[in-house]
């Protein structure tokens, strides 16, 4: 048997549960899972023990101590033994962008309603710059063994009747309710992420086609039936936590990673 | 017996104002003429040395005005890359008067600069500003389209300041011939090529340098009549000259006129205040402290000083720096203040330094 360690935030909720239905393609793995709420999982650290768990420092430590208790009834868990580790619900960060896209005309990306002009050129490179400094990403360190980043799946389509939270300007949000703006835009963070996996050693798996609509976000029908880490259902508000049924179609695509970028290709095999 | 020298101040003499005061001291070298608000529009143009007078200005939390502004998520180095976050518009440096007011006649449609779009290895070049997009745009067209967006931006500076910041930087510039369209370095520096037939150089002298900026005044203040100036000499030396001279001497000449027209402006106007950075950065009690070992660059060190007597000066010196605004999810209009990340500045004319033998 191999062991493939599962570690995240809330997102992995779903993973948890696509897991339990016990995919076809991962026979002869077992799996381990360890979540924090995402601000704690944000501060977690892999210890010199090679234990992963919450930093021992700092005001929120006891704090993350209790929900890892809660959650996982341990405040660590070890890297050791596990073949394959894969962190779940890392943020593209990619909304960072929005005031950009708010403001300027993107060449070629963008027809936006107000005089500001950008190149293409520098738009990517602010895109770049922000993955760089996404701490949720590349913030991983080396351990010598394959280490996978599944992101956070992007917002249920429905979440555009919210958008006035989130985006200012009208003629963004018709954008975003009519055009594939978001979808160009999450393609474009995930190529950059893509990219960068490649420099940093580990591997980028984008959120499946199948489960994104044209707008570039989620199909609503994978929040149908979704529960939070400790077991509640989800609140009619929350358009980022998905179900069972995604975590199943994020479990697919992780495995044909592991075996088509990673190589490992048969458990029996090992 | 009573001298006209009798009553005044120990600043008004040498021995006790310089040879008296310690090195680094920095002595009593600037009253502001007039306050500024801090809820005051401030825009800022220059040499490259005034992007450090920006940076100092918003780091203060001063309300520094930032017509193409990025999301403060963008690292400083990154958006100064793409000529962002470093004047109140994408401009670039703006080294002579002759290009400030070319400037401003240009956003209001007066003129139109001959050879605008320069090329290279076929990308295109803003020729007026060529260092924002450092690997150029992909066809002249393009490069048209994001000047005529970069000068609503320069209109939108212009009618909103409530102070000009402007540092003076250069007399030496590069103009078309036939048109007298001036750019910021010389052809064939960044991008387009040099040829003596269409360009030559030219040394502006007093009377053009005061002349460019009081009719640069005159139509800022045609537009709001209650702006302020901020002028200030820079302290960084030419990287080259083309004048035949030596490099140390067409310094001099240069920054002495330069100088002398920031007096006159000085004495001219009340709503025309000088700021003495050269003199602080220049000051022979300093040993040349304030410079790095190049000893053109001016060092953080020296950029702090003179930056916080100016601050000083005007009731603003360790005050606490606003919170970005630029970190929200909304447009906004007031620069960030920018992290100690990057201190670099960009200057076009350390290119010529490739240039030297």
């Amino acid at each position: 048997m191999k062991k493939v360690l599962f570690v995240g935030n809330s997102h992995l909720g779903a993973i948890r549960r696509g897991w339990s239905e016990t995919p076809a393609a991962w026979d002869g793995w077992d799996a381990e899972f360890f979540a924090l709420p995402s601000t704690h999982f944000l501060s977690a650290e892999l210890h010199s023990d090679g234990l992963f768990g919450v930093g021992h420092l700092g005001m929120s430590a006891k704090q993350a101590k209790k929900w890892a208790n809660r959650i996982n009834e341990k405040t660590d868990v070890s890297y050791q033994n596990a073949d394959l580790i894969v962190h779940v619900g890392a943020n593209l960060m990619a909304n960072r962008m929005f005031p950009i896209l708010s403001t300027y005309s993107i060449d070629g990306f963008l027809k936006n309603s107000g005089t500001k002009r950008m190149s293409m050129e520098a738009f990517k490179a602010f895109c770049t710059s922000v993955a760089q400094s996404n701490t949720e990403f590349g913030g991983w360190k080396t351990t010598g063994i394959p280490q996978i980043i599944a992101p956070r799946p992007r917002h249920i389509e429905t979440a555009l009747d919210e958008l006035e939270r989130f985006v200012s300007s009208d003629h963004l949000r018709a954008l975003c309710k009519q055009s594939d703006l978001l979808a160009r835009l999450f393609d474009l963070f995930e190529d950059i992420y893509i990219q960068q996996a490649q420099t940093s050693g580990w591997t980028y798996v984008r959120q499946p086609e199948n489960t994104i609509t044209s707008l570039g976000l989620t199909e609503p029908k994978y929040v149908s039936g979704a529960k939070i880490l400790l077991g509640d259902d989800t609140a009619k508000s929350d358009f980022g936590h998905m179900n069972a049924n995604y975590g199943g179609e994020m479990l697919n695509a992780i495995h044909a990673a592991v075996v088509a970028r990673i190589g490992i290709s048969s458990v029996t095999a090992a | 017996m009573h001298s006209p020298y009798t009553d005044l101040e120990e600043r008004a003499f040498w021995r006790s104002a310089v040879g008296a005061r310690s090195a680094l001291d920095t002595g009593d070298l600037y009253r502001a003429k007039f306050s500024i608000s801090r809820r005051a529009k401030i825009a800022t143009a220059g040499s490259c040395f005034a992007q450090h007078v920006g940076r100092s200005l918003r780091s203060a939390g001063l309300n520094v005005l930032d017509e193409e502004p990025v999301p403060g998520s963008i690292p400083d180095s990154e958006a100064q890359r793409y000529g962002y976050r470093l004047y109140s518009a994408r401009y670039g440096n703006i080294y002579t008067t002759r290009q400030l007011l070319q400037l401003h006649k240009e956003a209001y449609g007066e003129i139109s600069p001959e050879s605008a779009v320069w090329e290279k290895d076929s990308r295109f070049y803003d020729a007026m500003r060529p260092s924002v997009e450092p690997n150029g745009l992909k066809t002249p067209e393009l490069v048209a389209q994001h000047r005529q967006a970069h000068l609503a931006a320069v209109r939108d500076v212009y009618e909103t300041a409530d102070v000009v910041v402007f540092t003076f930087g250069l007399t030496e510039a590069w103009e078309h011939t036939k048109s007298k369209t001036v750019y910021p370095t010389a052809p064939g520096t960044i991008a387009g090529s040099y040829d003596a037939n269409t360009f030559n150089f030219v040394n502006l002298d007093y009377n053009a340098i005061m002349r460019d900026f009081v009719e640069f005044r005159k139509r800022i203040k045609a537009i709001k009549k209650s702006v302020k100036f901020v002028i200030t000499v820079s302290p960084v030396p030419l990287t080259a000259t083309a004048t035949g001279q030596h490099v140390e001497v067409a310094t001099a000449y240069s920054k002495s006129v330069l100088r002398a027209v920031c007096g006159s402006l000085y004495e001219r106007f009340s709503d025309v205040d000088y700021f003495p950075s050269y003199e602080i950065i220049t000051s022979t009690n300093n040993r040349g402290a304030y410079f790095e070992n190049n000893k053109r660059s001016v060092s953080t060190k020296g950029v702090q000083t003179a930056m916080g007597m100016f601050l000083g000066a005007h009731g603003f010196a360790g005050e606490p720096a606003q919170k970005s605004p630029a970190a929200s999810s909304v447009p906004v209009r007031i620069a960030p203040p920018i992290s100690a990340e990057s201190n670099d500045v960009v200057c076009e004319d350390e290119l010529l330094e490739a240039f030297s033998k």
